[in-house]
């Protein structure tokens, strides 16, 4: 409605006075809202703005925030009736109020109210009309608008709607929903380029470049795989036909220079190690893997070449494979030397001119954290192929084999298992009838832990092998092997070993599992010792020669103590026995033993048979009594033992 | 043109409709981005965040300028003895071996003392400022529009065809002051 009375406060009081009388509650806000310095502020506003307005006659809009309002001001210098079509003409009210609360600065403004002028008239008949949306908390417990007078019905409640809209915005929380606070226009876009990389082209760009990596031997090694599966979702890799070659390989010598190969490779990858930054990998199997180790005319080996871009240089006249291993693993050995002296400090990550140093880092929280770990590996079908090239023998290859460690770190202390090895293989042609069984099977526990109770620390330091090999091929294998490095060579023969390897600290304890079993067993062995050499503690030639003529020899009372630098023989009565005597009385004592045996087997037996005819026992027993000394001649008593004459003492030498 | 388009952005996202909040966790992140190494875990970390969250590009760009100004001024000096007050701390090696330890958080590198100095000290001077910040765009925007654009010697100063030239060049079209 509009007022003849000329002063804007009286007009803006007089539009705020009747919504006192509608709730106690308004009326107080109204009270808190529009104190009398505020009402001052707004009063002078809207002078300002009416009197600039007035004076060209055009419409003119203004917002400020005059705490706590946020004040619209709209001045409209026509008579109340022209403001009407105004609205009527130019667009509703409602969408004045829309605009207003769409600004940036009542966005920003935090006010308690959004207060919406319209001022219109001359200075000597102005008119008001008002709009008070009270927000925030206000806004659930009080009216939120003073209607204006020349609404329209439809008008009115466009103007309730927008104003409602208004006060729910100001209700909601001042930070925005959570998915509001992403780019998912950019994510989806991120989603797509991924996901479709990943389905369509990681694989193949996976093999592309391992296989470009491969080709050239840039990398110290040729190597190629026919098909990748990155299955990273899954964590699980696999890689196909997989084939390595010395650098020097080119595609037509590349069946020539191979090293290994195998038919299909997958790691189980950690995810959880990964996002700990930790390598880390579940399971690795590998199938069907072949080695192929060549021994070149100089001596040197193809696995030598592997990781090095230059050619192996042969450390002298060429030996045996086990020289050649060496030569290799001392070469490696100077190559991390020379690497780790060679590396430098990491300077600052890309931070050019920046001073401070990023190389200083905090290592006690990766304390008691392994830094990679490979919690299984395991191959099946191993097959270890060996190719001599100086003339030397050939080993024979080692088939079935299968590999599993489990436990494997970069920091063993602090694993909470020891590392587990087993191995198991057989030599071609020299597979057992047995085919559960294989010639070579070692078992090992290498326990390096720090474990920790209480206050106490126990630091582990145990390398135990468990060794078993049956009917291993003296000549074929080990003299071809290690036949230079040994102290004897071998024309025939097999090796049974039974061996527990122990080395607790600096301890070392080779001995049999079993007490009473043979350490190793000597079958149909003929042996030469070198000149001067000593084996297993005894000149070599009296030990060859003692050998040779038993031929077939259970080693039981050797056991190896002392340290590794200096091993300790303690060989029992038996062992000396048969190298002093050459080889005669051990023979003796063996045959012996293996009479007393076939008579208490032979006893045995013939008691049983007789138990139920004691007649014959009894006639067998008189016939025994009457040949007496007879059968002793055959070397023991048939039917029960018979004590041996000790040999005469040796005459003394003066 | 770089520097142009990032002039135009920077002064829009201060006079446009976006919330101040917005502009100051801008440079809560680019203020950190500033003081950590960009091909570091948690600088990598950041950049993503950057394009993926909603916070104003321009701005943090523009903090992330100031903070690598900073650093090279000789602020970076105190990320190594932050870092270190931090992580090196008896009482608190517990915590930072759970927390180096955690899936992702163990990919941010900050086990390097620098990084985790840097960050702090991001954080700190970013959290610092926020409040100020959203202050001050809210300021800016009441003057610009309050003051600014009903001042008549500014209409009529940017009237000339000069001032409208720059005013194209520098802040571009459709933005009014």
């Amino acid at each position: 409605m509009s007022t003849q009375t000329a002063s804007p406060e009286k007009l803006l009081r007089d539009r705020i006075e009747p919504a006192r009388s509608k709730d106690p509650a308004l009326s107080e806000w109204i009270d808190r809202t529009f104190t009398p310095p505020v009402i001052a502020d707004l009063v002078r506003h809207c002078d300002e703005k009416s009197a600039s307005a007035r004076k060209d006659g055009k419409e003119r809009g203004s917002s400020k925030v005059l705490p706590p309002l946020f004040v619209q001001i709209l001045v409209l210098p026509v008579p109340i009736e022209k403001a009407r079509e105004r609205f009527v003409k130019k667009g509703k009210y409602a969408a004045l109020l829309d605009a207003a609360a769409s600004t940036w600065l009542f966005k920003g403004s935090g006010a308690a109210a959004l207060c919406h002028l319209i001022l219109g008239g001359t200075a000597e008949s102005p008119w008001l009309e008002l709009a008070v949306i009270p927000l925030g908390k206000a806004s659930k417990k009080v009216p939120f608008v003073l209607p204006a007078g020349f609404l329209t019905e439809d008008g009115e409640k466009r103007a309730r709607k927008a104003a409602l809209a208004i006060q729910k915005r100001s209700r909601a929380l001042k930070l925005p929903p959570p998915l509001s606070w992403f780019r998912w226009k950019v994510v989806t876009v991120l989603a797509v380029l991924f996901g479709g990389l990943y389905l369509l082209g990681l694989n193949p760009l996976a093999k592309h470049q391992i296989n470009s990596l491969g080709a050239g031997g840039e990398a110290g090694a040729h190597f190629s795989v026919a098909q990748v599966g990155l299955g990273l979702l899954e964590g699980r890799s696999s890689f196909d036909l997989f084939k390595l070659a010395t650098p020097k390989a080119s595609s037509a010598a590349e069946e020539k220079e191979r090293v290994a190969s195998a038919d299909e490779i997958v790691c189980d990858l950690g995810m959880n190690d990964l996002l700990r930054k930790r390598f880390g990998m579940d399971e690795v199997s590998i199938t069907k893997p072949i080695l192929r180790l060549e021994r070149r005319a100089d001596g040197t080996i193809n696995v030598g070449e592997i990781g090095s871009k230059e050619p192996q240089k042969p450390s002298g006249k060429p030996t045996d494979w086990v020289k050649s291993v060496e030569d290799w693993a001392k070469k490696i050995k100077e190559k991390i030397e020379e690497r780790k002296k060679g590396e430098k400090k990491p300077e600052a990550a890309g931070e050019k001119g920046a001073r401070a140093d990023y190389s200083r880092k905090a290592t006690y929280p990766f304390e008691n954290v392994p830094g990679a770990v490979v919690r299984k590996v395991m191959a099946r079908a191993l097959e270890i192929q060996f190719d001599d090239k100086t003339g030397a023998l050939n080993p024979p290859p080692l088939k079935n084999g299968t590999i599993e460690i489990t436990n494997l770190s970069d920091r063993p202390e602090v694993m909470a298992d020891p590392i587990k090895l087993s191995i198991s293989g057989d030599v071609a042609g020299w597979e057992l009838k047995d085919k559960d069984q294989r010639n070579i099977e070692i078992t090992a526990t290498l326990d390096f832990r720090k474990l920790t109770e209480g206050d106490v620390v126990t630091v582990k330091d145990l390398v135990q092998f468990n060794v078993t090999t049956k009917n291993l091929p003296l000549k074929q294998l080990v003299q071809a092997l290690a036949g230079d490095s040994l102290n004897s060579s071998f024309e025939k023969g097999t090796l049974d070993l039974n061996a527990e390897f122990r080395l607790d600290h600096d301890a070392l304890l080779v001995h049999a599992p079993v007490a009473g079993t043979p350490l190793f067993s000597l079958h149909g062995v003929e042996m030469k010792a070198k000149p001067g050499s000593t084996i297993l503690g005894f000149p070599g030639d009296l030990f060859a020669q003692a050998v040779n003529e038993v031929g077939d020899v259970d080693i039981t009372d050797l056991e190896i103590g002392g340290t590794l630098d200096k091993p300790e023989f303690r060989a029992g009565e038996s062992l000396k026995e048969l190298v002093k005597s050459g080889g005669k009385a051990f023979v003796k004592k063996q045959a012996q033993k293996g009479v007393d045996k076939l008579t208490e087997e032979g006893q045995k037996a013939l008691d049983k048979q007789f138990k139920d005819q004691p007649e014959l026992k009894k006639g067998i027993e008189d016939a025994k009594k009457n040949l007496g000394g007879a059968l002793d001649g055959l070397g023991g008593g048939l039917f029960g033992k018979k004590k041996t004459e000790p040999p005469p003492p040796p005459p003394e030498k003066k | 043109m770089i520097i142009l388009i990032w002039i135009r952005k920077i002064y829009k996202s201060l006079s446009a409709d976006a919330a101040p909040s917005a502009i100051a966790f801008a440079l809560l992140f680019g203020l950190t981005l500033g003081f950590v190494p960009l091909l570091s875990g948690l600088g990598l970390l950041l950049i993503a965040s950057l394009l993926v969250i909603r916070v104003q590009v321009s701005t943090a760009l523009l903090a992330l300028g100031v903070g690598k100004l900073l650093a090279l001024a000789g602020l970076s000096m105190l990320f190594v003895p932050i870092g270190e007050t931090l992580i090196e701390s008896k009482p608190l090696h517990g915590f930072w071996t759970w927390f180096l330890n955690l899936p992702v958080i163990a990919l941010l590198d900050l086990d390097t003392l620098a990084i985790t100095g840097g960050a702090f000290l991001g954080l700190v001077i970013g959290g610092a400022l926020f409040y100020p910040v959203c202050k001050m765009v809210a300021g800016y925007r009441r003057f610009v529009h309050d003051r600014l654009s009903q001042n008549k010697f500014f209409r009529w100063f940017t009237n000339f065809w000069l001032i409208k030239g720059l005013k194209f060049v520098f802040i571009g079209s459709g933005v009014e002051a």
